[in-house]
């Protein structure tokens, strides 16, 4: 791998502008053989080099940066951080980075209560750290992605500086990848290659350590994460240059090489693999593409059709005598209850108009759980309502207790999605009071109001990337539904094996092979039955499925 | 039938083409309209028991988009191109959404 960044190095030279007068890349250049001596130059120097001013002598000067930078062997650095790591500072070591185009060795990045320092060792061993107090740096934009297949150990953190005390107006993301230029006037961009569990409790460390860290930490806006990861898709820390014709003529999803078998099975069973309609003969059947399930490669994003069919396949494994009590929503549901077009009819009529005839033949409120996948601006997450059947029911006749419905939103990223509560919450009024007035009920009953039914934000595993919440949507409703057929729901409160460490994330990422494989089987039982013209061979597991259909 | 749906247009996508029957012969045919996720509609009129294919095609075609990114739901339940509104029990002036395929990874 060094010897690819070697020669990345050398191709890229003459792009790189960091070392001239005019760049805003601030090096101490340490000589190797130098002695350790109070001459040596330190942040303090270098501030006033720089600045013209010394550096505040509020801003206590740490034992560490009297220490020669990157005296040590490069495999020192690990070693080094880990000794040194306390409360107060946060080392995160990469195991390979990118800054501006240049690409480094050994790069470390140093987090304290007052200042950011990166350091790294550039191609031919020349080495350099550069400081920020945090006043000057007005915000880091944090954005990481898995990049390997092996999703548990790698994760690429894109973060950017944008530097307030330069005079001209921070250049967004968006015209740094577009290449306009100005980007190099105020924003370094640093991509670093870290081990990802690492980085989780890393950031909520460097968060926790000051509130000015919680200012400038910031998402990147919708725009500006395409593009990101749109970049760091194709080519994590070779292709990175903010040449966007040059990286995209050459657009070659590349893996590592130790990763070449799975790619290389991957794009087999891609080509193996044309379409499947399922379940076969029904008449809401779901058809996965070829163009579906190459989007379960690693990083993929997971289509509309990936998900109802997996979700189609988790109900078919129900037992026969239970399939009464769930319902399934496909992914469309929600997005047609809460998105009317701007320009359409529609908007006039209420949301539960938009979408009665979905239910049409179904009475909601004889389910005991129902579930929703959520589609928002990119993000994949699950509402599932419970025990709604409940409401209807009379004590004395179910004979068993009854629970309180509630809503449970299901969300691997947990943010701000807000709206999805009151959607729902309002879909399932206007569904009671439609109900009661079908059923003809008497006078008061017909507009009875729903009680209210509670929202909550069930606390279940996260995803560590933020390419897996569609995977962590069906794990949601694959494990749920293994779950509610023992549970025994309690009067009150959200079932309570909903917890943080509800599964391992293991299991998710392994989620996408294992989809692949059973989409394959089924493809493969698809194909003999359509030869063997009616006489079907089915693998097991679909003759269990048509079974309890 | 075909006037009374003229009232209903207001995107300025209806126009006469539309009313033409997309499959010939004889059988009954019913007026379909398919609605879009910018809520513009277009009418069709099909043999019942012709497929939805050359139904899909003509709406993709007229709207200028891939086949493959564009989801039919008759509904709520989604559509295939081989399947007929005979079979589907459609009936006349029901309505198609045509939706735009979602993925999902992250959060913004």
């Amino acid at each position: 791998m060094f010897e690819d960044m070697e020669t990345a190095n050398k191709r890229q030279k003459p792009l790189v502008e960091i070392e001239t007068e005019t760049s805003v890349f601030d090096f101490i250049e340490e000589e190797e053989d130098r002695p350790a001596s109070s001459s040596r130059p330190t942040t303090e120097t270098f501030y006033k080099r720089r600045n013209g001013t010394p550096l505040p002598s509020a801003i206590p000067r740490p034992d560490w940066l009297r220490r020669p930078v990157l005296k040590r062997p490069v495999n020192a650095i690990q070693e080094i951080s880990r000794n040194d790591a306390s409360r107060d500072e946060v080392i995160v070591t990469a195991s390979r980075a990118r800054f501006g185009l240049q690409h480094v060795k050994a790069p470390s990045m140093r987090f304290t209560s007052h200042f950011v320092e990166f350091r790294a060792v550039k191609g031919f061993g020349q080495k350099y750290s550069i400081t920020w107090r945090l006043e000057e740096i007005r915000s880091f934009m944090c954005y990481y992605v898995f990049h390997s297949p092996l999703a548990e150990e790698k994760a690429m953190v894109w973060i950017d500086v944008h530097k307030e005390s330069l005079p001209c107006k921070p250049a967004s993301l968006k015209q740094f990848a577009l290449g306009s230029g100005r980007f190099q006037q105020n924003t370094d961009t640093y991509v670093l290659e870290v081990n990802n569990k690492d980085w989780i409790e890393h950031q909520r460390t460097i968060l926790a350590m000051t509130k000015k860290y919680k200012e400038i930490w910031g998402r990147c806006t919708s725009d500006e994460a395409e593009i990101i990861r749109e970049q760091l898709a194709r080519s994590p820390l070779r292709d990175l240059s903010n040449n966007l014709h040059q990286t995209r003529a050459n657009y070659v999803p590349r893996f590592k090489a130790e990763d070449s078998s799975i790619s290389g099975r991957i794009s087999e069973d891609v080509q193996k693999f044309e379409v499947l309609v399922y379940p076969r003969d029904d008449s809401d059947a779901v058809t996965v593409t070829q163009s579906d399930f190459e989007m379960l490669k690693p990083m993929g994003f997971l289509s509309d059709s990936v998900i109802d069919f997996y979700i189609k396949y988790l109900q078919g494994r129900v037992p026969t005598k239970k399939q009464a009590q769930f319902y399934f929503f496909n992914s469309f549901f929600y997005r047609k209850l809460a998105e009317p077009g701007r320009n359409s009819q529609d908007s006039g009529k209420s949301p539960y108009e938009r979408v009665k005839k979905w239910t049409r033949k179904v009475d909601l409120f004889d389910k005991d759980y129902i579930f929703i996948p959520v589609n928002q601006r990119s993000h994949w997450s699950l509402i599932i309502i419970c025990h709604l059947g409940h409401l209807a029911r009379s004590p004395e006749h179910s004979g068993s207790r009854l629970a309180t419905p509630c809503i449970l939103h299901l969300d691997s990223l947990e943010g701000s999605h807000g709206d999805v509560e009151k959607h729902i919450q309002r879909y399932l009024s206007e569904a009671w009071m439609e109900r009661n007035q079908t059923l003809h009920l008497s006078g008061n009953l017909s507009h009875e109001v729903l009680p209210h039914i509670q929202f909550y934000r069930a606390e279940v595993p996260q995803q560590t990337n933020l390419c897996d919440c569609g995977l962590f949507l069906l794990h949601y409703v694959e494990v749920f539904l293994r779950a509610s057929q023992v549970y025994q729901p309690q009067r009150q409160g959200i079932p309570d094996f909903l917890t943080r460490d509800w599964f391992k994330t293991a299991d998710v990422s392994a989620k996408r092979r294992h989809i692949q494989e059973l989409l394959l089987q089924l493809h493969q039982a698809m194909h003999k039955s359509n030869l063997n013209n009616g006489t079907k061979v089915l693998p097991a597991d679909e003759a269990l499925l048509v079974g309890s259909k | 039938m075909a006037g009374a749906q003229d009232s209903t247009n207001n995107t300025g996508v209806h126009n006469e083409e539309e009313k033409k029957p997309l499959d010939g012969g004889g059988g009954a045919h019913i007026n379909l309209k398919v609605k879009g996720q910018d809520g513009g509609e277009v009418f069709f009129r099909i043999k019942s028991t012709a497929t939805l294919k050359k139904l899909m095609h003509a709406y993709c075609d007229r709207q200028s988009v891939d086949p493959q990114s564009i989801a039919f739901l008759f509904d709520g339940r989604r559509l295939r191109a081989e399947q007929t509104p005979a079979e589907l029990d459609m009936e006349d002036g029901d309505e198609i959404d045509a939706m735009l395929h979602q993925t999902g990874g992250m959060a913004l």
